[in-house]
């Protein structure tokens, strides 16, 4: 497995590098050609395209050179683990990052976490009693959860929580080291509510792989070995009908992370979401290169990390 | 809401929802209203007809709307008010950030030499009073003297550790202006910008500076008080710490934590030359982009105050009795429809834009956007006015377009639509112009914006006589450079914002005048307007208030005949409501909202007793 995940890695180093040519292409070239470019914007906002301005500008924000150095230089940066500044405040990005990236990973995990939590029993439960009410108000359930935008079930929540019951979510945000009772107390309900979106499909899909697996002959068998119904289900049943369920939870993870925006924006929170909002508004190039980078970066990491966890799930999976 | 207003009926009626022309308003509000059959004949709306309340419903209205009290008096000290705001700031330099969000956050910390003087009770008639200049005079029409406040000293932290604020720091932050501020063209004489008025500034003393003037003008003092130019700040500020991302105060309050996307927290500045008169300990304003968000956090007691639409204001005070209902002054600000004028294109004729003014229904407009109509029922006061080319919340200045004083130019606010087609006709059009009509859809000029220019491009396109395609650009990367600064270089017509100037002056300069940073009358200087710009000029050098004014009303009736850009229809005074316990709520009333940091946020208190949090 040693190999293996070696062998993945250097891919996905490769992987890394076109993304990051992809890109700074895009950010430095084509959007410039479209929309116009990041100096420009500014030289509007301070009232003219006066081109003595613009020069300055770009030099002062290091946007003069050729492209390739322009690159070479951004990369070698990002190695170093110096993700840039921002063009509209000066403020380091990785700074940023580094306090951002964890609020929008807490709430992406925990909200994965809870969704799992909440899917795969409800899955187990729907297969089990198929076609009976258990089964049907499940799915029904599972439909309408699908069908419900958790960004609007969170302006429902705090609106009715105001009126009937005079409640809204904390306002000042604190972090887990500082304040671990009111960081639970101002993340709880945006982490359920992002844990909330995906739940419709994986309890759909874990009732889908269950039924799959149940018809399988080694459950009979194990069933005429007079097994219980809960050791054939939980021992033998379920861990083979979580793999594609791994596939799907796994992957889900990065786009729930980048995915945060609009409960950080409902909830008030510091997320990576807003961040990156907030610089495609300004075309802040440094910022967008590297948050864009960064959601790369996990989406590669969490494939690997699916993939390994094969290995766990199913011994016959070999790596 | 009670029940749809004029517009929703009246335009449910007409089909327009289903022709496509109000995409994006539809609500089940505007579907369960009565359908029937109509025609672009109908009489415009009049908001004077429609029926007000009877005197005892008025009566009970009135006695709502909260009293204004003075409790200075009784006024306790402490705590920390619990206010919000919609968005983070760009960065923390006023004077150097690209955007006006710096300058709101900075009127918080850096002082100016003047400062507005706040109504008793009464809107802020915009006169001055000094800040950081205690005194000045000027000795000549085109020399200024202030005198700093010999006990003004920087906030105690590195590295200026409660050094005094001196001559040097306002040079230091002129210059920084003139070199570096979005509005720098406004005030400062530039090799590009010959006509700004300023032509130098310099320290006689430790606290004595002079300002140069190339011509007198009229508007200068307002202008140092307005917190959108000449923010005051330290030497220091160029090397010794990063302005960008921190803050030196000098003025009454601290910036004490600035948690990005999260929250502000401002406290009272220790130091401050008059902190025994500031009464709070501080301001914790929380980001809150969201309006339901914001409108639960206000209902949960949690922020004090909130910009409840004004279509909501009766609902939501039915709901929270205890809520306070105040009304606002007429605001100052008059968005418009802008027009591109590249030769060739239909809107150069002045007979085009006047048509397409008299497609506009101002009064439903207004009743649609300001809900006049059910305020009236209910028995609240109501004052509705047209805009002029300036706003009528000008007094003393603004010309009533409904009035015989707008002259010649008084058919061209009012619906007519036969008229329009004559004049189309005339012009050489004798089927509906097509052309674009842009606007932006984002929230940058808040959420109401979008459906303001909606309702124009609905307005105009109603008689058939324009075909308008909607473009919706985005506001930085296209908005910005394509339109707004784009000195009429573009197709079609836009709606959009204008910045809230303090002094009509700079409205005009920046607007109208053919040199003027966001004009919007001239394309490529081919079409120079040269007697309004003779106009816009000679009411800047007019020191006499009241010749002077009458050369701005002079400009608005002749403007009006022109018709170079649309002014947003019109307005009524706001209402707004918050908690009954800030104590002095609306009883000292800035000229503008961010410049009275210092006159208005220092009176306010917590009035306990009437705590219900």
């Amino acid at each position: 497995m040693g190999r293996y995940v070696t062998q993945r890695l250097m891919l996905a180093g490769l992987t890394l590098v076109l993304v990051s040519i992809i890109v700074f292409t895009l950010l430095r070239v084509v959007v410039p050609l479209v929309y116009g470019d990041a100096v420009d914007i500014i030289a509007a906002e301070y009232g003219g395209t006066d081109p003595e301005l613009v020069q300055q500008l770009k030099d002062d924000y290091g946007l003069s050179e050729a492209l390739v150095p322009q690159y070479l230089g951004w990369a070698g940066s990002i190695l170093r683990g110096d993700l840039g500044e921002s063009l509209f405040n000066g403020r380091s990005v990785t700074g940023e990052v580094a306090d951002r990236l964890p609020v929008s990973f807490e709430l992406g995990l925990v909200g994965l976490i809870s969704s799992v939590l909440f899917s795969v029993p409800m899955g187990v439960a729907a297969a089990v009693a198929q076609n009976r009410w258990p089964d049907y108000f499940l799915r029904t359930s599972a439909i309408l959860v699908d069908s419900i935008p958790g960004f609007w079930l969170a302006i429902m929540i705090i609106t009715f929580g105001s009126i009937w019951f005079n409640w809204a979510p904390p306002l000042k945000f604190e972090y887990l080291q500082d304040d671990p009772i009111a960081h639970i107390k101002i993340m709880a309900m945006p982490a359920l509510l992002i844990g909330l979106t995906p739940s419709g499909s994986l309890i759909r899909l874990v009732r889908t792989q269950m039924l799959e697996v149940m018809r399988q002959d080694y459950i009979r068998t194990a069933r005429a070995k007079g097994l219980t119904g809960r050791t054939v289900v939980f021992a033998h049943a379920l861990r083979n009908a979580l793999l594609p369920v791994v596939t799907v939870i796994g992957l889900s993870l990065p786009g729930l992370v980048a995915g945060t925006a609009i409960f950080e924006s409902i909830f008030s929170l510091p997320g990576m979401g807003q961040y990156l909002v907030s610089s495609v508004g300004n075309l802040d190039y440094p910022v967008i290169m590297a948050t864009v980078f960064i959601f790369s970066v996990l989406i590669v990491l969490s494939n690997l990390a699916v993939d390994v966890s094969y290995t766990f799930i199913d011994p016959r999976v070999r790596l | 809401m009670s029940g749809p207003n004029y517009w929703q009926r009246k335009y449910t009626r007409r089909g327009m929802l289903a022709k496509g022309a109000t995409a994006g308003l539809g609500t089940a509000g505007f579907a369960l209203v009565g359908c029937g059959g109509g025609d672009d004949d109908e009489e415009p709306l009049d908001l004077e007809s429609i029926p007000t309340a009877d005197a005892t419903k008025q009566q009970e209205a009135k006695s709502i709307l909260w009293p204004r009290e003075d409790t200075t008096a009784k006024a306790t000290k402490g705590e920390i008010y619990q206010a919000y705001t919609t968005a983070d700031v760009t960065n923390l330099d006023p004077l150097a950030s690209p955007s006006f969000t710096a300058n709101q956050a900075g009127s918080w910390y850096y002082p100016r030499l003047l400062s507005y003087k706040p109504g008793y009770k009464v809107p802020s008639k915009g006169e001055v009073q000094g800040y950081l200049g205690a005194t000045w005079e000027q000795p000549e029409p085109t020399r200024v003297v202030f005198k700093l406040r010999p006990n003004a000293v920087w906030e105690n932290k590195a590295p200026l550790n409660k050094r005094a604020i001196d001559a040097e720091d306002v040079v230091f932050s002129w210059n920084k202006f003139a070199a570096q501020n979005t509005s720098r063209k406004d005030l400062a004489k530039l090799p590009d910008n010959p006509s700004g008025p300023v032509e130098s500034v310099k320290a006689i003393d430790k606290t004595t500076v002079e300002f140069k003037l190339q011509y007198p003008y009229a508007p200068f003092l307002s202008a140092m008080a307005y917190s959108r130019y000449l923010q005051v700040m330290p030497r220091e500020s160029d090397g010794g710490y990063d302005p960008r991302n921190e803050v030196r105060s000098g003025g009454p309050w601290i910036l004490d934590n600035y948690q990005r996307s999260v929250i502000f927290q401002y406290r009272k500045n220790p130091d401050y030359w008059d902190a025994n008169n500031v009464l709070l300990n501080g301001f914790d304003i929380p980001i809150i982009p969201e309006y339901a968000a914001g409108l639960a956090q206000f209902r949960a007691k949690k922020v004090w105050g909130f910009a409840v639409r004004q279509e909501e204001i009766i609902q939501v005070k039915k709901e929270v009795p205890e809520l306070a209902l105040d009304q606002g002054a007429h605001g100052r600000t008059a968005w418009m429809t802008y027009f591109g004028l590249k030769p060739g294109t239909p809107f150069a004729d002045d007979r085009v834009r006047r048509a397409a003014s008299m497609l506009i229904d101002r009064d439903l407009w207004i009743d649609t956007f300001y809900n006049v109509s059910q305020f009236r029922t209910e028995g609240y006061p109501t004052d509705v006015r047209y805009h002029s080319h300036i706003s009528a919340g000008w007094e003393g200045l603004w010309v009533d377009p409904k009035s015989n004083d707008m002259g010649e130019g008084k058919i061209n606010f009012t619906k007519n639509v036969a008229e329009a087609k004559k004049l189309l006709e005339a012009a050489g059009y004798t089927s509906a112009i097509e052309s674009e009509i842009a606007w932006i859809a984002t929230g940058q000029y808040g959420t109401t914006f979008p459906k303001n220019a909606e309702v124009i491009k609905g307005m105009l396109e109603e008689s058939g006589l324009f075909k308008l395609k909607q473009v919706n650009p985005d506001y930085q990367t296209d908005y910005l450079p394509k339109y707004y600064f784009a000195k009429g270089d573009f197709s079609g017509i836009a709606v959009g914002a204008t910045t809230a100037y303090p002094e009509v002056d700079q409205f005009l300069n920046a607007y109208y005048h053919s040199k003027g940073a966001r004009q919007k009358t001239s394309f490529q200087g081919t079409v120079i307007d040269q007697k309004s710009d003779d106009m816009i000029d000679a009411q800047r050098k007019e020191l006499d208030a009241g010749k002077r004014a009458q050369i701005i009303k002079d400009w608005q009736k002749y403007t009006a005949t022109k018709m170079i850009m649309i002014p947003y229809p019109g307005q009524s005074p706001a209402f707004s409501l918050f908690w009954p316990w800030i104590g002095n709520a609306g009883v000292f009333r800035a000229w503008d909202t961010e410049s009275g940091r210092d006159t208005t946020e220092t009176k306010l208190w917590f009035d306990k007793s009437k705590y219900t949090g």
